[in-house]
């Protein structure tokens, strides 16, 4: 075997073993991903996600009086927790955060439907248990208590 | 132009180790479903979270630790050479 020959089946040797590191390295960014993945759902479950209307507080007075069929806003637990309540035709108080499930936008209260609807992608909520009526929110709107004192309407503080 | 003298080629060399070229290659596939898999549990553990299905999450959380440790085993038992 002369020289030129053996160099080039020297040369050969190396591409071939470039070849399968190439696939090991492949496989070593697959694995890569997948710790990504694996870190992501830790994050999500170690909660840097917000959840609106999920977490409650001290009870808090949110409006003095509201009218049968009218609705009235207010911010809860904490001050970038917008919230909706309304007044329902057979006198019951019922709130609900008003930011919707789908993309967050804020949702109505429309009267006449009677339902809460949100603007941005004609998302629908049965105003009297914040289910999904209609649209594209995977979710229902989270409920907050809401308690009828004698010096006005209080949010949260636990189970009426 | 050297006519090609100098040049190699490379064709076919990749099946010059068919058995470690097939072992990776299956390997390779495996831990692509596996990353399917992964990529569907991230979607649904963000859904159950904001739902607040937080025990859903956990479950989530054990199978892509699972699955990243299937992934993980795979490729450190590849063949080297
Ligand atoms: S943000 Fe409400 S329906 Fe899309």
């Amino acid at each position: 075997m002369n020289e030129e020959t053996r160099a080039r089946r020297h040369l050969l040797d190396r591409i071939r073993e470039d070849r399968l590191v190439t696939r090991r390295d492949y496989l070593r960014l697959l694995v890569t991903v997948s710790g990504g993945l694996l870190a992501g759902t830790i994050a999500v479950a170690s909660g840097i996600f917000r959840r609106h209307g999920t977490e409650t507080g001290a009870a808090r007075k949110v409006a003095d009086s509201v009218a049968t069929g009218e609705s009235f806003t207010f911010s809860y637990p904490g001050p970038d927790d917008p919230a909706i309540g309304m007044r329902l035709d057979d006198d019951s108080l019922v709130a609900y955060s008003s930011v919707c499930t789908h993309l967050a936008c804020a949702v109505l209260w429309i009267k006449e439907s009677g339902k809460l609807e949100c603007p941005c992608h004609n998302g629908v909520f049965d105003a009297r248990s914040g289910d999904v009526l209609a649209g594209p929110p995977p979710r229902p709107l989270p409920k907050i208590e809401l308690r009828e004192r004698s010096d006005g309407i209080y949010a949260g503080g636990g189970s009426a | 132009m050297n006519g090609g003298r100098g040049r190699i080629d490379v064709r076919g060399t990749s099946e010059d180790h068919p058995d470690i070229a097939a072992s990776l290659h299956a390997r390779i596939a495996i831990v692509a479903v596996i990353i399917t898999c992964q990529l569907w549990a991230l979607t649904a553990a963000l859904d159950a979270w904001l739902g607040g299905a937080t025990g859903a999450v956990w479950w989530l959380l054990g199978f892509q630790g699972v699955a990243f440790l299937s992934a993980l085993l795979i490729w450190l038992a590849s063949p080297r050479s």
